[in-house]
């Protein structure tokens, strides 16, 4: 997994590539740090570019979730593709979070 | 051949002859003559006529009870037959009620409440498996904390030894100087000494530290790497299976969608024929018409026989012996036996009107002069042209 953060107009844009997987664990908790430390009222992760995740990266997307929620702020999914959007869909993320197309 | 009427005593031959006959007279008339052989022959054609339709109004009979007792059997074969069609359309009646559903645990439960049923197990499981894997990671996350927080205490514990070391130094010092300062530092000695073995009291608990915390490590550390190894088990293609199973269960749906018409339409066609078979029967009763036609037939041709015997007779009554025929005037008949195509039907009306003839065989008779001894030809009963036997079905 790459990723790239921005933090424009009080959003925290954190855009992720390549695969989501266990192996990203710790890259990703130094991303949950920064959504701990409420610098933005809105967390926004990009997966347009991720090309496939496992059942560990849904669980670091569903910890993302929990941490902003804890933390007040407000969060959601964008544009998720291919294997990544059919597995949110069946796990029903969208029951869970708002995921934007 | 020449028979002579030998139905009427001679002498009544010979008297009425002698008014109508100038053939006995001695004095024949030529045209009279004629006349006599004329009607002889009329006479003969009556007879074998006679015969005739008496052998057909026996064909008529045989056609008739045919017919009577085939159709019967056709009735009853039909009736059977509309009762198995009903029986089928029943059965296929009942497959067509129950294939939309299924009875568990009690229930009649339809196949799309099972579909639903069966995705809400799934979603759950799925939602259970999601929530697994984050727990994992949290787990991992403690896990990584704690590693971190021993590699810190691990640092503690090396300071501590640091400020031990410099405190058994310090204790050393002061005995150096307790020692210069003579009795005066004995006191200051003894507090040295108490400092020193201070010093290597705290040493050995902070090696006994060291031993504890490295005890602490190697299992935190274990229990770190069994936990990311479930953490890192895959199981998105579980989650994923999710839609196979769908697809498979709206591929069974289909099917028994497709299995439901096509014996909602086995069911309409079994009642068609139940439909059809009692049209059949109906039909069937032309059988009575066709029986009441052939008694008027017969009837009719009885009425004919009845006055060509009359002719007959009253014929004979008038001419007496002067009558007579010959066998070579049936040549009609021969010639009419010959067209029949029933082999069995040929025997019997050549029996009917050459009774000494049974038999013969039909193909031998017309003209085989070799076959005048009146025996059965061989081979008649295996012509090839005989199709009494053929069976129709």
């Amino acid at each position: 997994m790459r990723n790239h953060t921005s933090n424009d107009n009080g959003i925290l844009n954190i855009t992720l590539s390549d695969r989501l997987t266990f192996e990203d664990h710790e890259a990703f908790r130094r991303l949950l740090t920064l959504i701990e430390q409420r610098s933005s009222l809105r967390c926004v992760i990009d997966l347009k570019n991720v090309t496939a995740i496992d059942s560990a990266g849904l669980g670091l997307l569903m910890i993302a979730f929990e941490t902003a929620e804890k933390a007040g702020v407000e969060f959601c999914l964008k544009s998720p593709e291919g294997q990544v959007a059919r597995l949110l869909e069946i796990s029903e993320f969208d029951k869970v979070m708002t995921i934007l197309n | 051949m020449t028979v002579v009427l030998t139905d009427r005593p001679t002498d009544q031959y010979q008297s009425q002859s002698q008014h109508h006959s100038a053939a006995t007279s001695g004095e024949s008339d030529p045209a009279e003559q004629e006349a006599l052989e004329f009607l002889s022959k009329w006479k003969s054609l009556s007879s074998t006529q006679r015969k005739a339709l008496h052998v057909v109004m026996d064909e008529i009979g045989l056609v008739s009870d045919l017919v009577e007792s085939n159709i019967t059997d056709i009735s009853v074969t039909f009736r059977e037959l509309a009762v198995h069609a009903q029986s089928q359309s029943d059965n296929v009646k009942d497959i067509v009620e129950t294939s939309t559903h299924v009875e568990f645990d009690g229930k009649i439960v339809n196949l799309s409440e099972i579909i639903g049923m069966i995705d809400k197990h799934l979603s759950e499981v799925i939602g259970k498996l999601v929530d697994t894997s984050k727990k994992g990671l949290e787990v991992v996350f403690s896990l990584d904390d704690v590693v971190r927080d021993i590699g810190e205490i691990d640092k503690l514990i090396t300071e501590i030894e640091g400020i031990n070391k410099q405190t058994n130094l310090l204790a050393l010092n002061a005995r150096i100087e307790a020692a210069r300062a003579g009795s005066a530092g004995k006191g200051f000695a003894v507090v040295a000494y108490e400092v020193q073995d201070l010093a290597k009291a705290v040493n050995q608990l902070a090696t006994r530290m060291r031993g504890e915390i490295s005890t602490i490590s190697s299992g935190v550390k274990n229990g770190h790497n069994q936990i990311r190894k479930i953490a890192d088990t895959d199981l998105s293609s579980n989650i994923l299976a999710k839609d196979v199973i769908r697809g498979l269960m709206d591929c069974i749906l289909d099917q028994n969608s497709h299995f439901t018409s096509a014996l909602k339409a086995s069911e309409q066609a079994s009642k068609d024929i139940s439909r059809d078979i009692a049209a059949v029967i109906t039909r069937l009763q032309f059988q009575d018409r066709a029986k009441q036609r052939m008694e008027n037939l017969t009837n009719t041709l009885t009425v004919m026989e009845q006055s060509l015997e009359n002719f007959e007779t009253e014929t004979a009554d008038t001419f007496s012996s002067a009558l007579s025929w010959q066998e070579t005037d049936e040549a009609w008949f021969r010639a009419l036996v010959d067209r029949l195509t029933l082999g069995e039907m040929r025997d019997r009306f050549l029996s009917a009107v050459f009774p000494h003839e049974a038999a013969a065989g039909t193909e031998a008779d017309a003209a085989s002069d070799a076959d005048k001894t009146g025996k059965a030809d061989p081979n008649a009963g295996t012509d090839p042209d005989d199709d009494c036997d053929i069976e129709l079905f």
